[in-house]
């Protein structure tokens, strides 16, 4: 089985921003984490996958199907979620289901409403009246309700409590057991990606800076930190970025056996957090 | 496609309810008035119903372009409500009509006739057919201001249109107006999908 989403040298030109070509794919029973920071490209390039944008160049694959040729079929199989509330404020979410289930061949009613039910979601109740995080649970209610098998998450997490971000990333690591469905998640909370992602792709200014395993990316790089005596020559061309202050220095380096006897014991190496990486890598660019 | 004209519905239930107040209340103070005022009455409740239809359409296309539904339908829906509510504008008339006539001794109550009706009907396909295109290009913000100078303009021109009907409008006149209306509104349909498949969201 081939991935279940594949991006392939995307272009996506606006005036004062581009998106530069991007790659990346998604496997299928996996969880993708998607960063960068505000105004990277994350929602420009799920506009493109969801064809709410329309691509210059490139291609978009989603279950081995064009995106564009074969949009009604894609779309019958993926569950979106948005930071933003795109259902009608006035209706009720009984209303609002109502008009929505109808047009998703394998809609589940038990499924819809077991998520209902379990996120306590009042049904009579009109959706401009719910909390930010309950429209998001709504949301995801809607998107696991007709069985998707690839589910778009754009900044799902933003400005919700940690107690509902908890919940989410507990169901989410639910709906993967399964391993048929496969999830993007675009967030800038890199926490909660630390948590549930097994992939991580990373963009920063419409480029892709790497798309690749958690795993890997933790043994790939090593947070750093020492005096700013332990900042030499001789350690500068293995840092990927570094923040420098009058007591000393923090940073992100490759190859950490090789930083290690360089060092001799005068730095201290440290596995870095999601947020470390995103931090110095995107600094990097920026210097 | 049905079930977009049920949530335009759900949607304006209060308006509806606002605009059956407006044609019983029209009905009653214009006791005595032409079939040209019923026109007007009919053109008027069709064209709130299409304006405030758009109304709660502003973050919801990002909705739509996700759902799996093909464009045709969502801008169909929009253009099949025309005739639904202007079905539902003729029940009013019929029904203000019929209380009129109950409640008056007056024979000059709300008169209403086959081509009264047919020239409401045309008159609403013909301004929403000019309406809809340019809500599919311009959005709602922009394409409300142009509604209004539609609807402004529409009420100017009926005393002229109701004049030109009385005069010329005869069984002939009249297929010819529906054949040129139908074809007026399935080009605006044309146009309207047109801007919409190049929008994005």
């Amino acid at each position: 089985m081939g991935p279940i989403l594949e991006l392939r040298d995307v272009v996506k030109n606006f005036t004062g921003f581009k998106l530069n070509g991007i790659s990346f794919t998604l496997e299928p029973g996996y969880i993708m984490g998607f960063i960068g920071a505000n105004g990277s490209g994350k929602t420009t390039t799920i506009k493109l996958i969801m064809n709410l944008l329309h691509l210059d160049m490139g291609e978009i694959k989603v279950f081995g199907l064009d995106s564009r040729r074969h949009e009604q079929e894609v779309k019958q199989r993926i569950g979106f979620v948005y930071d933003d509330n795109h259902f009608y404020e006035e209706l009720t979410i009984i209303q609002m289901t109502k008009v929505v289930a109808p047009f998703y061949k394998n809609w589940d009613w038990d499924t819809y409403n077991h998520y209902v039910h379990r996120f306590a979601l009042p049904a009579d109740k009109k959706i401009k009246t719910f909390s930010r995080g309950m429209k998001m649970k709504y949301a995801l209610a809607v998107a696991l309700a007709h069985k998707a098998e690839l589910l778009i998450m754009d900044e799902p997490t933003s400005g919700l409590d940690p107690i509902v971000r908890s919940e989410l990333l507990d169901i989410l690591s639910e709906v993967i057991q399964d391993e048929r469905c496969s999830i993007l998640f675009s967030s800038h909370i890199t926490s909660d990606l630390d948590r549930i992602a097994d992939y991580v792709t990373l963009i920063h200014q419409g480029n892709i800076v790497f798309s690749t395993s958690k795993e890997e990316l933790f043994e790939t790089y090593t947070l750093i930190k020492g005096e700013r005596s332990a900042l030499d020559a001789n350690l500068r061309p293995y840092l990927v970025g570094v923040r420098e202050n009058q007591f000393g220095f923090e940073g992100l380096v490759k190859e950490r056996e090789s930083v290690e006897r360089l060092t001799g014991g005068k730095a201290v190496l440290e596995r870095p957090t999601l947020e470390d990486i995103m931090l110095y890598c995107t600094r990097e660019k920026v210097v | 496609m049905r079930h977009l004209l049920l949530k335009d519905f759900m949607l304006q239930k209060r308006i509806l309810v606002l605009v059956c107040v407006y044609v019983i209340v029209l009905g009653f103070l214009f006791q005595g008035m032409t079939d040209g005022q019923i026109v007007l009455a009919m053109s008027i409740v069709g064209f709130i119903l299409i304006i405030f239809s758009t109304a709660w359409e502003s973050k919801s296309d990002v909705l739509w372009n996700s759902v799996p539904i093909p464009t045709w339908k969502i801008v169909g829906a929009k253009y099949l409500s025309i005739f639904v509510y202007l079905a539902g504008a003729l029940a009013l008339a019929l029904l203000s009509s019929a209380v009129g006539k109950l409640i008056s001794s007056s024979e000059t109550a709300l008169a209403v006739n086959f081509p009264s009706i047919l020239s409401g009907v045309l008159i609403v396909a013909l301004v929403s057919g000019v309406y809809w295109p340019l809500y599919y290009a311009l959005g709602y913000v922009k394409s409300r201001y142009t509604g209004i100078i539609l609807y402004v303009g529409c009420l100017y021109l009926m005393p002229s249109l109701s004049q030109f009907r009385e005069m010329h409008f005869t069984a002939l006149m009249m297929i010819l107006s529906v054949g040129i209306v139908g074809i007026f509104v399935a080009v605006s349909f044309g146009i309207s999908l047109y801007f919409y498949q190049r929008r994005e969201f």
